[in-house]
């Protein structure tokens, strides 16, 4: 637990109280201090700006209400007891932070905001011992743009994943495909004619051998590996597969 | 049957011989190589018009083939087979000269019909 009477503190601090106070009203990500009532009574400019709300006016209101979480009305026995209340980890991480006088760092959760819709935060707490007793400092960091940006280059790279394999598929199994598909229409031309050749029907069973041997491949994939295809990558199947065979093809 | 000669160029034997085989049939006089060097020669030492190139070959591929035999012979006909290509490929596919574009498995009918209308326009611009 932090106590803001220590010497530290009081050694590295000479700028006046108000100028620390302006400090973290200043601070570029949102601070709100509660009390052991669950109360806030100390909210920087940039809290009020995450919820879209003058900052003085949060003072004073229990945490979900201040952030305006809409399940803070749910419960009748206020904010924090509702069912929804159970599973927010918002909740949890400052109540294990007050029962426990344990910090928690960069606790990532998902809550939805009247004023601004669902948020991904990331939540870090604090307790502190002030003169009014037990209380918890949290930071909050709106990162939803964040991860949203995370999750489109995750989508990418699965598409880009997706269409690299899909390529290979394609041009692995159209080359047997088309030989077997080939062969056989010369074969029915030359049943047609009362003609058979060996040869072309040894073929079609060799290229169906081969479908089945990058089937198999395509079932023993363990590693992610591309190779070139004209100007763009497909996904190597042979160096790709645990199964690999040194003359895949041929 | 004279002059109506096809080049097939693909490093795959399989496709060589079907392709080979169905041309032959069809009365055409048929030549092979596996790669654009090998091809490249033939062309060089033959007067063939019409021509199947696979896209994907190793060293150069089917794309860098054909611009450099459209350089040389301008008025060849050549086709594209490839077992996989995006549409951004098809579009360059076009852009270096390509006739055509097929994707694996292609009908055999198809191919047939292709080199019969190649034939009938190399004609044609002969009796210009």
């Amino acid at each position: 637990m932090v106590n803001i009477d220590e010497t530290r503190l009081h050694s590295s601090t000479t700028l006046p109280d108000d100028d620390i106070l302006r400090i973290i009203d200043n601070l570029p990500i949102a601070v709100v201090v509660l009390d052991a009532d669950r109360k806030l009574i100390l909210a920087n400019k940039m809290a009020g700006r995450f919820v879209n709300r003058d900052d003085t006016q949060l003072i004073g209101l229990l945490c979900g209400d201040a952030l305006g979480c809409i399940y803070h009305k749910d419960a009748p026995e206020g904010c924090g007891s509702g069912t929804a209340c159970i599973e927010c980890k918002l909740r949890t991480t400052v109540m294990d932070t007050f029962e426990n006088d344990k910090s928690h760092f960069m606790v990532e959760t998902t809550m939805t905001l009247n004023a601004i819709g669902p948020r991904h935060l990331r939540i870090t707490t604090q307790p502190l011992k002030l003169q009014k007793g037990s209380s918890v400092l949290i930071s909050i960091e709106d990162i939803t743009e964040v991860k949203k940006y995370e999750q489109t280059k995750i989508d990418k790279e699965k598409l880009t994943a997706v269409l690299q394999t899909a390529g290979a598929i394609c041009h692995e199994i159209n080359q047997p495909l088309m030989a077997i598909l080939g062969f056989s229409e010369l074969l029915i031309d030359d049943a047609a004619q009362g003609q058979l050749h060996e040869d072309n029907v040894k073929e079609i069973r060799d290229q169906a051998e081969r479908l089945a041997k990058i089937t198999s491949k395509l079932m023993d994939i363990t590693k992610y590996k591309t190779k070139k295809y004209l100007r763009s990558q497909i996904l190597d199947i042979d160096a790709a597969s645990s199964g690999a065979d040194p003359d895949p093809n041929r | 049957m004279e002059n109506k000669k096809i080049l097939i160029v693909d490093d795959e034997p399989s496709i060589l011989r079907l392709l080979s085989q169905l041309f032959t049939k069809a009365g055409y006089d048929v030549s092979t190589a596996e790669n654009a060097q090998d091809a490249l020669k033939i062309i060089e030492e033959s007067n063939i018009m019409v021509m199947f190139f696979d896209l994907n070959m190793p060293v150069m591929n089917g794309m860098e083939l054909c611009k450099k035999v459209k350089s040389i012979k301008p008025m060849s006909i050549i086709y594209a087979i490839t077992g996989y290509a995006s549409l951004f490929q098809l579009s360059e596919c076009l852009d270096v000269g390509f006739e055509d574009y097929f994707k694996k498995p292609v009908n055999v009918s198809t191919l047939l019909k292709t080199a019969e209308s190649a034939f009938e326009k190399v004609n044609r611009w002969k009796k210009m």
